[in-house]
């Protein structure tokens, strides 16, 4: 290994990347993007399981105001808001329907012709999960309510009844599982983790088959420089130039993060198997064009592969991809919250790594330089 | 009169072989020792720089170079010619290393080419028929870039633009060059670092007629360097003005190895191409001695309207050489 050849490659590749504005200009985009995050981010974590939209405001309904409503006025709990208390014909409607704005749920409490009462539900999104800590409330208040009301008739029915448990007590607790993301460090992660994806898995490709299309790559395989030099310098400046970046990210987000070595650790890590994965696309593209194609379709694929996997409980075909422990592994260090088995998710990345690394040297001296 | 004894005073111009003379013992009344002033040129073999023995180049069940035998001797310039698919570029890929022999040998002062090929990387200098420079990159910075890997100074850089004319152009960008300019390039990137050996894929092409003359003038001053210089090429002025050699291939076999003038004379036809008054045409032969006497008759009679020779030029023996026939 020659430092002299070493040094003028690396040197090369920083100022390729000095004249590709477009690069310049996505990097800038990245950071601007988690200052945005940081000064606006909410911190907020809406449990384990993945990101739920929360409401803007949920109104609550009502065809007539009544003791119920009152009890449900007197009873919101704190974090509760957004929660808008209105008469139905106070309501804006259109065409006889009730118009709610973005971002908005609503709980109706309409009065049914026979004796009752309809509670209708509108939720934003698919399944009602950005509606459900309304609903709860809801139905616990409502239920709380109508117990209430109903120890007091049977207390004057029966005066012997008073004290009598009807319903047994219910002691409410509320905690939020570990492993959850709150929007923040979860937007952080995504961040981070495409700042390495982007230099490694897009840019190494495509400018590595561009050099190769054009005959650069073959240039420098003739001059004094070896095969396996100008691998190295390729192995060095990527990971190194996708870190750097990723570490401006993570620092924006939270400064403390770049002070944890279980961070370096994992950004590490996920460098080198997005090279391996980078180099491999290299290896096997021809043209610039069929680069790019490839590391666009990788990225989806394997993203899309991952989430069917998870949601359908699929075992093992996740383990295998890097987009399964890359970002559990740095969410974890972003958010602070490390814990034993984020240290099999790092030997899973490590091994991967190794493994794409390994394939794309035998797949790079196998293709040759053309 | 015989020879005499005398002094000898030797210039030599080059590595030399003195040539000795016999003398008679005795010396002729009147006669003074004359003093004899040789000039002597070079007569020692120079290295063999370069060589083919039986190179054999397939693709599948394709060959494409068939046993091809070619020696370069240091501070020869040498052109590879032949029809597209006769296997030059697959010799010249196998020179740069892109691609091993299938069969036989190559040696770059005296080293195999497999074997020793990080030793022969810095021997050769390549001129590729493509350009492949870094467009966003100025001429200048193209440069530093191979000079920083072959490890010659900077001021070696100045030296490469001048020869190729164009220190004026070196801050532009690449992507500004013309096809002429950006093949200079090459050829600037080429000389860096002193090559012993050029290989050049047509030279020439896209250059306008300032720049090719200005090539083929370098090419000349480092084949008196001692650089040895193989060229391939479609143009055939080019070959008759500037090769010390060429080879014809055809179809993977070397099918003439010589000098562009001896190759000339070989494959020469002495005709005449005769047009008479009554527009009749007829071709006559100067070697045959009845043709020469019928010619004679009509050009005695006047009744020539037109008389053009036919000497074939370097053009019409590759043509030839190569199994085109000239009519």
């Amino acid at each position: 290994m020659r430092w002299h050849i070493l040094k003028t490659l690396l040197l090369k590749e920083l100022h390729r990347h000095l004249a590709n504005r477009g690069g310049i200009a996505l990097a800038l985009l990245l950071i601007v993007a988690a200052l945005l995050l940081s000064i606006f981010g909410k911190d907020k974590a809406t449990g384990a399981g993945g990101l739920s939209g929360e409401l803007q405001v949920c109104f609550l309904d009502y065809e007539e105001e009544n003791s119920w409503i009152a009890y449900l006025r007197d009873n919101l709990p704190s974090g509760m808001e957004h929660v808008r208390f209105r008469r139905l014909d106070q309501a804006p409607q259109n065409d006889g329907k009730v118009v709610y704005p973005p971002g908005a749920g609503a709980i109706q409490v309409r009065k049914l012709d026979s004796d009752g009462y309809k509670v209708w539900m509108w939720h934003p999104d698919v399944g009602g999960s950005s509606l459900a800590p309304y609903e709860a409330w809801f139905w616990r208040e409502t239920q709380r309510f109508f117990a209430d009301q109903a120890s007091t008739a049977l207390t004057r029915i029966r005066p012997l009844l008073r004290g009598s448990v009807l319903l047994p007590k219910i002691e409410e607790q509320r905690s939020q599982l570990e492993g959850g993301m709150d929007p923040r460090s979860a937007l952080a992660t995504s961040l981070v983790l495409f700042a390495l994806f982007f230099v490694c898995v897009y840019l190494l490709p495509s400018l590595t088959c561009e050099e190769r299309e054009r005959g650069i790559l073959m240039a420098q395989a003739l001059s004094p420089a070896s095969p396996g030099e100008i691998l190295i310098a390729k192995f060095l400046f990527y990971p190194a130039m996708g870190l750097v970046l990723a570490g401006i990210l993570a620092g924006i987000y939270s400064p403390v993060v770049l002070t944890r070595p279980v961070f370096w650790l994992a950004l590490l890590a996920s460098a080198l198997g997005s090279l391996g994965v980078g180099l491999t696309i290299a290896s096997l593209a021809r043209t610039q064009r069929a680069a790019s194609m490839g590391s666009m379709c990788y990225m989806m694929a394997v993203a899309l592969l991952v989430f069917i996997c998870q949601q359908n409980n699929i075992p093992v075909l996740p383990y295998l991809a890097l987009e399964f422990h890359c970002p559990r592994m740095l969410h974890a260090a972003l958010a602070n919250q490390w814990a034993w088995y984020h240290w099999g998710s790092l030997l899973g990345v490590t091994l991967l790594a190794i493994f794409w690394l390994g394939l794309a040297s035998v797949l790079f001296r196998r293709r040759g330089w053309q | 009169m015989g020879i005499t004894r005398g002094i000898i005073v030797i210039e030599p111009l080059q590595p030399i072989v003195c040539y000795g003379f016999q003398v008679p013992p005795t010396l002729p009344a009147g006669h003074s020792v004359p003093i004899l002033t040789l000039a002597i040129t070079t007569t020692m073999e120079p290295a063999q720089i370069l060589e083919l023995d039986g190179l054999v180049v397939r693709y599948g069940a394709f060959v494409a170079v068939d046993g091809l035998d070619l020696s370069l001797r240091q501070g020869e310039l040498f052109g590879l010619l032949g029809p597209n698919g006769a296997g030059k570029s697959s010799t010249l890929r196998v020179l740069i290393g892109q691609l091993p022999p299938s069969e036989g040998h190559v040696r770059v002062a005296g080293q195999d080419i497999v074997r020793d090929w990080a030793k022969i990387k810095p021997f050769f200098g390549y001129v590729p028929d493509r350009e492949n420079h870094f467009d966003e990159f100025t001429g200048r910075r193209n440069l530093e870039i191979f000079a920083g890997l072959y490890r010659v100074p900077d001021q070696r850089i100045d030296e490469c633009l001048e020869a190729v004319e164009l220190e004026d152009a070196a801050h532009l960008p690449v992507r500004a060059y013309s096809l002429g300019m950006r093949r200079k390039l090459l050829l600037a990137r080429a000389l860096l670092h002193r090559p012993k050996i050029l290989y050049l894929d047509e030279p020439s092409a896209n250059l306008d007629i300032h720049s090719a003359a200005l090539v083929r003038r370098l090419l000349r001053e480092l084949v008196k360097e001692g650089v040895t210089v193989l060229l391939t090429t479609h143009n055939m002025q080019e070959v008759e003005e500037v090769c010390d050699r060429v080879a014809i291939l055809c179809k993977g076999r070397l099918v003439a190895l010589d000098s562009p003038i001896n190759l000339r004379q070989q494959h020469a036809e002495r005709r005449v191409d005769v047009v008479l008054a009554d527009g009749a045409r007829h071709v006559f032969d100067l070697d045959a001695d009845e043709e020469r006497a019928v010619l004679a008759r009509y050009v005695g009679a006047g009744s020539v309207t037109s008389l053009q020779s036919r000497e074939f030029n370097f053009h019409e023996a590759f043509l030839k050489l190569t199994g085109t026939e000239f009519t």
